[in-house]
C-alpha cells in the first residue's frame, strides 16, 4: 500500500484552484466548502420562494400567483430550506470542515463516502426545483401528508419523494461518517471529554440522523407505492391509515428539528467563548444536555399529532416528554449566558448574530413549550402561530448561527476578514427584518389565521403586511452579506493564521490550512476553552502543552 | 496542476494517509450503516403492526399465507447478494475503504 507524504498531498491530490470545488474531491475542507456554497445557493432560491409567498400574503385575496402555484412554491420552500439549506450546511458544511480538525485527524473516516454524500445533493436539488418547470412540483407541503399527497398531481409528488430520498441518503452517509470520525479517528491522547462542543453536537446529531432518517426513507417508499402502484398503505379508500404515516413521518421530522438545531448549539458554543474571552461554562453539563436532547428527541414526535385522534395516555406521555426537553435546552441557555457573564465581549458580527440567536431561540423555545400543552396546541394547531414558532427555531436559531459561523470562520476558509461595517449592517437588517416578519405571525395564529393558505380573512391584512415588509428587509439584508463575502475573498483585510487568538485546533494551523491540515503532527488540545477571565492567562502553550505556532497572525 | 486522471491514485493515497495509525474502520462503518438499515425495517414493522392492530380480522378467521410471490422475492433477494459477496471475496471493490492486501 502506498502512503503519501504531506508533499504528495500538495502536489498530486486533486485539481488545484477553483477547479477542485467542482471535482469529486476527497479533501474534507473542499467538501465542507462545497456544502456551504451549494447550501447558500439553495438558501437564496428558497428565499426567493419565501418572497413569492409573502408577496401573495400581502393582500387577503389570491392575486399574485395562482393557488396551485402557491401550493407548489410553499412545498418547495419548506423542502429546499430544510433539506437543501439548513441540514446540509450545519451538518455537512461546518461538520466536514471542522470535525477532522477537532479530533486531530487529516480527513474524515471515509473520505470517498463523504464525497458521495455531497454529490447526491446537487442532483436532488436540481430534480426538486426542476420539477416545478417540467412536471409541476408537489403541492402537498413539506410534510406530504396523505391523502392530500395522493390526490395532488402524482408526477410532481414522486419527483419530490425521489429528491428527498436522495437527500436522506446523503444525510445518512454523512451521519455514519461523523460518528466514525468522532469516535474512532481521534488523535492519540485526545479524550472524549476534551473535544470541542461542536464534536459532541455532531455526534448527537449523527445518532439522530442514523436512527430517524431511515424511517422517513421507508415511509416515503411506501407513499410512493401508494401513488405509483396504487397500494393502500396510507390511502383510506383502500383500507390504509393516514395516522400511521403521521407517526412514521414525525418520528423523523421532529428529530429533524434537532438535526438542524443541535449543530447550531455546537457552533455557537465554539464562538461565544472565543469572543467573550472566557471558558465555556459547564462543559460537562453541556455534553449531557446534548445527549439528553438526543434521547428525548426520539420520543416526542406525537406532539405534532394532538389533533389526529391520539388517545389521552399518548397525549399525556408526549406532553410530559416534550416539556422535559426544556430542561437540557434551558441548561445550555443558562450556560451560554454564564459564558458571556463578566466576559470581555467583542461585539463583532459573529458575536452579534450569536447573541441574537440566544434571544430568538429562547422565544422560539418558550412558544415550543406552550405548543407541547394539549389545550393550547389544539387551539393553535395548523395556524400561523406554528409557522412563527418554527421559524424562530430554525431561522432565529440555526440560520443566525450559520451567519455567525460564516463571520467567525471566514478567515479560516479564505485567510481574509469580512468587513465588519457591512457585517453589522447585515445583522441589523436581518434581526429587525426577521422579528418584523415572524413575530406578528404569533398574533395571526392566536387569532385563527390558518397556515398554508393563499387567501385569508381581511381582518388579518395589516399584520400580514407587516410580516411581508419584514421579509423584504430580510431579502435586502442579503445584499451587504453577499457583497461582503464576494469582495472580501479578494480585497478583505488579511486575517493572519489566528485572528481571534483562539485555542481550538482549527486555528492552530495556517489560514487557509494546508491540504494535510497541519504540517507535521496534529496538536493535542486538551483545553480548547482555556481562556481564563484574565487575558494575560491566555496561553496556547497551556492549552496544547507545547508551542505549536508563533508569530504570524497572533495578536 | 494535476490532471483529473491522476487523481484516483492520489485519492487512494489520501485515504491511506487518513487511516494511517488508526484501526480499519470499515467494520465500524458497516455496523453503523446496518443500524440505519435496521431502522428502515423497524419503521416497516411498526407500520405493519399498526395496520394489523387497527384492522383486526373477524372472529375465528385467519390470515391466508401467500407463498408464490414472497418466495420468488426471497429468492431474488438471496441471489442478488451472491454477486456482491462473490465480488468482495475476490476483490476489494468498496472504493472508499483502503485496499486490503491481496485485492486486485
Amino acid at each position: 500500500m502506498t502512503v503519501a507524504s504531506p508533499n504528495d498531498f500538495q502536489d498530486s491530490l486533486q485539481p488545484q484552484g477553483w477547479l477542485r470545488y467542482f471535482s469529486f474531491s476527497l479533501d474534507h475542507k473542499v467538501i465542507g466548502l462545497q456544502y456551504l456554497v451549494t447550501g447558500f445557493l439553495f438558501y437564496f432560491i428558497g428565499g426567493a420562494m419565501a418572497g413569492v409567498i409573502r408577496a401573495e400574503l400581502a393582500s387577503p385575496i389570491s392575486d399574485f400567483v395562482s393557488r396551485e402555484t402557491y401550493n407548489e412554491v410553499l412545498t418547495l420552500h419548506g423542502t429546499v430550506m430544510i433539506f437543501l439549506w439548513i441540514v446540509p450546511v450545519v451538518n455537512g458544511g461546518f461538520g466536514n470542515y471542522l470535525i477532522p480538525f477537532y479530533v486531530g485527524a487529516r480527513d474524515m473516516a471515509f473520505p470517498r463516502l463523504n464525497a458521495v454524500a455531497f454529490w447526491m445533493i446537487p442532483p436532488a436539488g436540481i430534480l426538486l426545483i426542476g420539477s416545478y418547470f417540467i412536471t409541476g412540483a408537489a403541492q402537498s407541503g413539506w410534510t406530504a401528508y396523505p391523502p392530500l399527497s395522493l390526490t395532488t398531481p402524482a408526477l410532481g409528488q414522486v419527483v419530490w419523494i425521489v429528491s428527498v430520498l436522495l437527500l436522506g441518503g446523503s444525510s445518512i452517509f454523512g451521519g455514519i461518517n461523523f460518528i466514525a470520525t468522532v469516535l474512532k479517528l481521534r488523535r492519540p491522547g485526545l479524550k472524549l471529554m476534551q473535544l470541542p462542543m461542536y464534536c459532541w453536537a455532531m455526534l448527537g446529531t449523527s445518532i439522530l440522523v442514523v436512527l430517524s432518517t431511515p424511517v422517513l426513507a421507508g415511509t416515503l417508499l411506501l407513499l410512493s407505492f401508494d401513488i405509483v402502484a396504487h397500494t393502500g398503505f396510507f390511502n383510506p379508500a383502500l383500507g390504509g391509515n393516514v395516522v400511521v404515516y403521521q407517526h412514521l413521518f414525525w418520528f423523523y421530522s421532529h428529530p429533524a428539528v434537532y438535526i438542524m438545531v443541535l449543530p447550531a448549539f455546537g457552533l455557537v458554543s465554539e464562538i461565544l467563548p472565543i469572543h467573550a474571552r472566557k471558558p465555556l461554562f459547564g462543559y460537562t453539563t453541556m455534553v449531557y444536555s446534548i445527549m439528553a436532547i438526543v434521547v428525548l428527541g426520539l420520543v416526542v414526535w406525537a406532539h405534532h399529532m394532538f389533533t389526529s385522534g391520539t388517545p389521552p395516555w399518548m397525549r399525556l406521555f408526549f406532553t410530559i416528554a416534550t416539556s422535559f426537553i426544556a430542561v437540557p435546552t434551558g441548561i445550555k441557555f443558562f450556560n451560554w449566558l454564564a459564558t458571556l457573564w463578566g466576559g470581555k465581549l467583542a461585539l463583532n458580527s459573529a458575536m452579534l448574530f450569536s447573541c441574537a440567536f440566544i434571544v430568538n431561540f429562547v422565544f422560539g423555545g418558550i412558544t415550543g413549550v406552550a405548543l407541547a400543552q394539549v389545550p393550547f396546541d389544539i387551539h393553535v394547531h395548523d395556524t400561523y402561530f406554528v409557522v412563527g414558532h418554527f421559524h424562530y427555531i430554525v431561522y432565529g436559531g440555526t440560520v443566525f448561527v450559520i451567519f455567525a459561523s460564516i463571520y467567525h470562520w471566514y478567515p479560516k476558509f479564505t485567510g481574509r476578514l469580512l468587513n465588519e461595517d457591512l457585517g453589522r449592517l447585515h445583522f441589523l437588517l436581518t434581526f429587525v427584518g426577521f422579528n418584523l416578519c415572524f413575530a406578528p405571525q404569533h398574533w395571526l395564529g392566536l387569532n385563527g389565521m390558518p397556515r398554508r393558505v393563499a387567501e385569508y380573512d381581511p381582518s388579518f391584512t395589516t399584520l400580514n403586511q407587516i410580516s411581508s415588509v419584514g421579509a423584504l428587509l430580510m431579502a435586502i439584508s442579503s445584499l451587504p452579506f453577499l457583497f461582503n463575502v464576494l469582495v472580501s475573498a479578494f480585497q478583505g483585510q488579511v486575517a493572519g493564521d489566528n485572528p481571534w487568538n483562539a485555542l481550538t485546533p482549527e486555528w492552530l494551523t495556517s489560514s487557509p490550512p494546508p491540504v494535510e491540515n497541519w504540517i507535521g503532527e496534529a496538536p493535542l488540545v486538551e483545553h480548547p476553552y482555556g481562556y481564563g477571565v484574565d487575558e494575560d492567562s491566555l496561553s496556547l502553550e497551556a492549552a496544547t502543552g507545547k508551542d505549536l505556532w508563533s508569530g504570524a497572525g497572533r495578536r | 496542476m494535476t490532471s483529473l486522471a491522476t487523481s484516483t491514485s492520489a485519492a487512494e493515497a489520501v485515504t491511506a494517509e487518513a487511516h494511517e495509525g488508526h484501526a480499519d474502520l470499515r467494520l465500524f462503518g458497516l455496523a453503523t450503516f446496518l443500524v440505519a438499515d435496521g431502522m428502515t425495517f423497524a419503521g416497516f414493522f411498526a407500520a405493519y403492526l399498526t395496520f394489523r392492530a387497527v384492522n383486526p380480522l373477524p372472529a375465528g378467521s385467519t390470515y391466508e399465507l401467500e407463498l408464490l410471490l414472497p418466495s420468488i422475492n426471497t429468492m431474488l433477494l438471496l441471489v442478488s447478494s451472491y454477486t456482491s459477496t462473490a465480488r468482495a471475496a475476490t476483490c476489494c471493490w468498496v472504493r472508499w475503504a483502503p485496499a486490503a492486501p491481496g485485492c486486485c
